[in-house]
């Protein structure tokens, strides 16, 4: 009877709050923050085919994984964020990051780390007063 | 004087108004681009639909570039090369030669929302003649003004613009294109997709108007984009016999860096 109770009720809620902590909701969708990658929510990334451009600026950042993803960087434009790969326990320069997207034409507006692999940090960014 | 009063009438409004590289990128500082594109249109028929032995058909290659200072400054340049076969009776006359250069200064202020992006555009252009010949479609120095408004979401596009030309030796031009288009596919990891868009093409000049309208597709992959489209006249009038428009195709591949 005990035992049921675990299998059936603990251990799922147990998992589920360690799946959660490592987590974030974006635009409605759940995203993984993993420990070697940079999330960042991104205002107005949607024209498809302009995010290559800041795909291209970002992929050229000081110790982004380029084997992974997209020469190390993976753009959603239907949920409006990127995520950049980091080198293992080599982090990127976030701020020069910001920099570049500002510069490909949009905004931040949140930014994600989990660089201990157990807590999610994050960065918050006012929108301009024409986003919405 | 019969056949520039049928070429005058047929050319001159079928302006392509839209920007290099294909009125969507590059929008990072630094960016550029180049499109190469094949236009055709013509016909061997009246606005009416009468056959009067003759015809007027037009094929243009145009090499077109764009540069980036900021995503809300930019300059474009669309230069034409124009081959042109015009019959009129027992008369034939074939000009293969470069066009007139338009430079463009498109200023755009970009506003960023959480689910979609839009812009106001105000373009000025200039048309400028590369040599003396006066042909149908070449030979006029002119300057021009548009105004856009273009919106883009995840699944949506839309654009819409109005300009207009002033010419040094023909009539001024007024202008309206729309395009309304869905975004039906998007692969993030390979930033592969595709564009179907809805587009209608309105020319005023004093002597004749022009409405078409047709579909357009616009695929890419990374930094290639290509678009392929086909416009028929809806409406087609003048003061003066000229002919048809006939069925107008376009279809081009752009690169941006």
């Amino acid at each position: 009877m005990n035992s049921n109770i675990i299998h059936r009720f603990i251990l799922p809620i147990t998992l589920l709050s360690l799946v959660s902590a490592q987590t974030v909701v974006l635009n409605d969708k759940t995203i993984t923050i993993l420990k070697d990658e940079v999330v960042l929510e991104v205002s107005g990334l949607v024209c498809s085919f302009c995010a290559m451009g800041l795909q291209g600026g970002l992929s050229s950042l000081k110790y982004v994984d380029g084997k992974k993803y997209n020469n190390g960087v993976f753009v959603d434009v239907e949920y409006q964020y990127a995520v950049i790969a980091e080198k293992s326990d080599q982090d990127i320069d976030i701020d020069e990051a910001i920099t570049m997207i500002t510069k490909s034409g949009y905004e931040v507006l949140s930014v994600y780390t989990n660089r201990t692999g157990e807590k999610i940090e994050a960065r918050k960014f006012e929108a301009k007063k024409d986003e919405k | 004087m019969k056949n520039s009063a049928f070429s005058l009438g047929l050319i001159g409004t079928l302006v392509f108004a839209h920007q290099p590289v294909m009125d969507m990128a590059p929008r990072w500082s630094g960016g550029y681009g180049f499109q190469v594109r094949y236009e055709s249109f013509g016909s061997d028929l009246t606005i009416h639909e009468k056959d009067i032995l003759s015809s007027y058909f037009q094929q243009t290659f145009w090499l077109e570039g764009i540069y980036t200072w900021h995503r809300s400054k930019r300059i474009t340049f669309k230069l034409p090369y124009h081959m042109i076969e015009h019959q009129d009776s027992d008369f034939v006359a074939k000009a293969n030669s470069f066009g007139d250069l338009i430079v463009a200064m498109p200023l755009k202020k970009y506003s960023n929302f959480k689910r979609r992006t839009q812009n106001f555009g105000f373009t000025p252009q200039v048309r400028i003649p590369l040599n003396e010949e006066i042909t149908s479609a070449s030979g006029y120095l002119g300057g021009g003004i548009s105004l856009s408004y273009s919106s883009e979401s995840f699944s949506f596009y839309q654009l819409y613009d109005v300009f207009g030309w002033m010419y040094s030796e023909k009539d001024p031009l007024l202008g309206l294109d729309i395009n309304l288009g869905i975004h039906p596919y998007h692969d993030n990891a390979t930033n592969t997709g595709l564009f179907a868009i809805w587009d209608v093409t309105a020319r005023w000049q004093e002597s004749s108007t022009t409405i078409q309208t047709g579909p357009v597709f616009m695929p890419y992959r990374q930094n290639i984009m290509a678009r392929a489209e086909v416009k028929f006249p809806v409406i087609e009038s003048g003061k003066r016999p000229q002919l048809s428009k006939g069925l107008f195709m376009n279809v081009g591949i752009g690169f941006v860096f």
